[in-house]
């Protein structure tokens, strides 16, 4: 396994009403060929910030990436231009949304929709890329996918929609995807589905997976690996079930008491909120982003703001309390 | 979707008999009548006699219910009547100015349509730099800008420093395509900018939302070349407020230009409906408001068939 991609001090920053939003900070990752990796935070901590970055889909004005580097295949992606960035998106690397009820256009048919991703990016005419639709339609579970082809969004659940966003997300075989919460507006089951059929489809195809999600049920479940974003920044990073497990910063660890764990029963769990709000990321201050909200701060947290640094193998955290000092249960 | 067409045309009826209630009514309520204006002129040399002669021959002495189903009953047979003031048919008269009429309602539409969506694509899409502000200026200026104030512009131009002026009699475009257009272009402009100036506002802001929307976005992240995206993704679907706004202009136009056909000494609907009203002309007046009663009406069916064409949600039944 290699790098498939490598993130390096990636900034994005939004520029309204006179402020400057920091809302990507300084963001490093890798993600390995064939994993599955998720970024999970709080809403607004710029998750989906981050992955449009990565396709240069920021739209300017406001927005803008305004330093950092994405080597994809030994290049720095955010040097192309417009036109070698447009072969990229969709071809190499794709990306599902989170709302399938508006992410598809309402006045197009699934069938033109899917063909014209598949036309973008190839010589071939209409016919093999309708053939290749069909196909892709019948692999991600639509039943009569060539008479699907023809109707529109609003003859579809919101659950098949989806699933035509994945199958116009692997139409042209990228080699990776990034799905910015693509089941959480769907109910329960539906959403077990979907990921199912991702988790799938990445394992048959060999596709990297970046799963953005604020559910760490999810995380637990189908991602390899993890990073923990908080106000701009990854705080915690590292393989998903040692992070489940054995959280090392001080916001995973109270994310993982505000959810429901699978395992124990209903009853018996006491589910803990973390304090207060996430910082306004047009004032940051010079201290740890967390610190404010966090039930172990000690007085160096107010002024230093900590890098991520290796607390084990492949486990890297931006917290100065070491762990002896850091013990989930003594805190709550 | 043909049952709903012909459902549509079926209720037209009971508008269009609403229409002519209200405009009989109406009529009938303005002080004097098509006789006292008529002989006004010839001061006191009318006798009651005379008048009363008058009212019978025009069939003002009946009562007005059977007034009003005679017109009715005539216009159930395509039969206007005859022109009250001049006694000729009322089909012969509207039929010498609809064709002009609808020539600058027709150029008018095409004119500003062609304007209007390129232009109000290019400042959404330039939005806030100074391709949008030219663009900005220019349509306001043309929602400043009366018609016929454009037209009079014109007209002095053309003699000032050309020492010409656009020809006067009407020549249907099939006969003299050039001799028509040279007289009937220019109005068609005039109307045409201030039509065009609200199609391009209304364009701007349409495309600007849909830019906004997720599937845009969507669009660009399957790696679409910019024009498809745009075009396709973004103007296609901006295209039903923009049609609905030049529908309802276009059914103005082709009853609303009455100072600028005076501008440009056309004679066309407008200034024919402005005489029937000045002379009190109650058949001709009943027989233009139904017109324009009708084509608002049709044209309104045609934007609701190109909603359903457009829109795939749009279903009619
Ligand atoms: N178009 C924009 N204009 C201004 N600010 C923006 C814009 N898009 C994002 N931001 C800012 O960037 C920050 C990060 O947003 P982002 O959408 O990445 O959050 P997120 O982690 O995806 O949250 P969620 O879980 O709600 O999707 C937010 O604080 C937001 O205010
Ligand atoms: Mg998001």
């Amino acid at each position: 396994m290699g790098s498939l991609l490598e993130v390096r001090n990636l900034k994005t920053r939004f520029y309204t009403q006179g402020r400057e939003i920091h809302a990507v900070d300084g963001v490093s990752f890798d993600i390995q060929v064939g994993e599955t990796l998720a970024i999970v935070g709080e809403s607004g901590c710029g998750k989906s910030v981050t992955a449009l970055s990565l396709l240069s889909l920021i739209p300017w004005p406001p927005g803008r990436i305004i330093d950092g580097e994405v080597w994809f295949l030994g290049e720095n992606i955010l040097d192309f231009d417009a036109e070698r960035m447009r072969r990229i998106r969709g071809k190499e690397i794709s990306m599902i949304f989170q709302e399938p009820m508006t992410s598809l256009n309402p006045i197009l048919s699934i069938g033109r929709q899917l063909t014209e991703t598949v036309m973008a990016h190839s010589d071939g005419g209409q016919r093999a890329a309708h053939a290749r639709a069909v196909e892709m339609l019948a692999k991600v579970g639509i039943p009569e996918p060539a008479r699907r082809m023809t109707q529109y969004p609003h003859q579809f659940s919101g659950g098949m929609r989806q699933r035509v966003m994945i199958a116009m997300a692997l139409i042209c075989s990228p080699k990776l995807i990034l799905a910015d919460e693509p089941t959480t507006a769907l109910d329960v089951t539906i959403q077990a589905q979907i990921l199912a059929l991702m988790k799938a489809l990445s394992v048959e195809t060999g596709v990297s997976v970046v799963l953005i999600t604020h559910n760490l049920g999810i995380v637990a479940r189908y991602a390899d690996r993890v990073n923990v974003m908080y106000a701009g920044r990854i705080v915690e990073q590292g393989v998903a079930r040692a992070i489940y497990a054995h959280p090392r910063h001080p916001y995973t660890s109270g994310l993982i008491a505000s959810v429901p764990r699978m395992n124990e029963p209903r009853g018996r769990q006491r589910l803990v909120p973390i304090e207060g709000q996430p910082p306004d990321l047009g004032a940051l201050g010079a201290g740890c982003r967390f610190y404010p909200r966090c039930k172990y701060r000690r007085e160096p947290c107010r002024t230093n703001d900590p890098p991520l640094r290796e607390v084990e193998p492949g486990h890297w955290s931006a917290c100065l309390l070491t762990d002896l000092e850091f013990d989930p249960a003594a805190g709550s | 979707m043909l049952r709903y067409v012909i459902r549509r045309v079926l209720l037209m009826i009971p508008t269009l008999l609403g229409v002519a209630v209200l405009i009989f009514i109406l009529m009938r309520l303005i002080p004097g009548d098509i006789v006292e204006i008529r002989f006004a002129g010839e001061g006191g040399g009318v006798t009651e006699e005379m008048m009363a002669q008058e009212r019978s021959r025009l069939g003002l002495d009946q009562s007005l219910v059977w007034q009003f189903v005679h017109w009715i009953v005539g216009i159930a047979r395509f039969d206007f009547g005859i022109s009250m003031w001049t006694g000729q048919p009322i089909s012969y008269e509207i039929g010498l100015r609809f064709g002009l009429s609808l020539q600058i309602a027709i150029m008018a539409t095409l004119l500003a349509t062609l304007l209007a969506i390129p232009l109000g694509t290019l400042s959404a899409l330039k939005q806030d730099t100074l391709i949008d502000y030219a663009v900005r200026v220019f349509s306001i200026a043309g929602l400043a800008t009366p018609s016929f104030w454009l037209g009079i512009l014109m007209i002095l131009g053309f003699l000032i420093f050309f020492q010409w002026m656009p020809p006067i009699r009407y020549t249907p475009i099939w006969v003299d395509p050039v001799a028509n257009l040279t007289q009937l272009i220019w109005p068609a402009l005039a109307t045409g900018y201030r039509y065009s100036a609200v199609a391009t506002r209304m364009t701007r802001s349409a495309v600007l939302e849909v830019l906004r929307e997720d599937h845009v976005r969507t669009a660009r992240a399957k790696g679409l070349r910019e024009r498809i995206v745009l075009v396709r993704h973004a103007v296609k679907n901006a295209l039903l407020p923009i049609i609905t706004v030049i529908g309802l202009e276009f059914a103005f136009l082709l009853g609303g230009l009455v100072v600028t056909e005076q501008v440009f000494n056309l004679n066309g609907i407008g200034l024919l409906f402005v005489k029937a009203v000045g002379n009190h002309d109650y058949t001709m007046v009943q027989a233009l408001v139904m017109l324009v009663a009708m084509v608002f009406i049709v044209t309104n069916l045609v934007v609701d068939i190109l909603y359903a064409w457009i829109d795939p949600r749009v279903y009619y039944r």
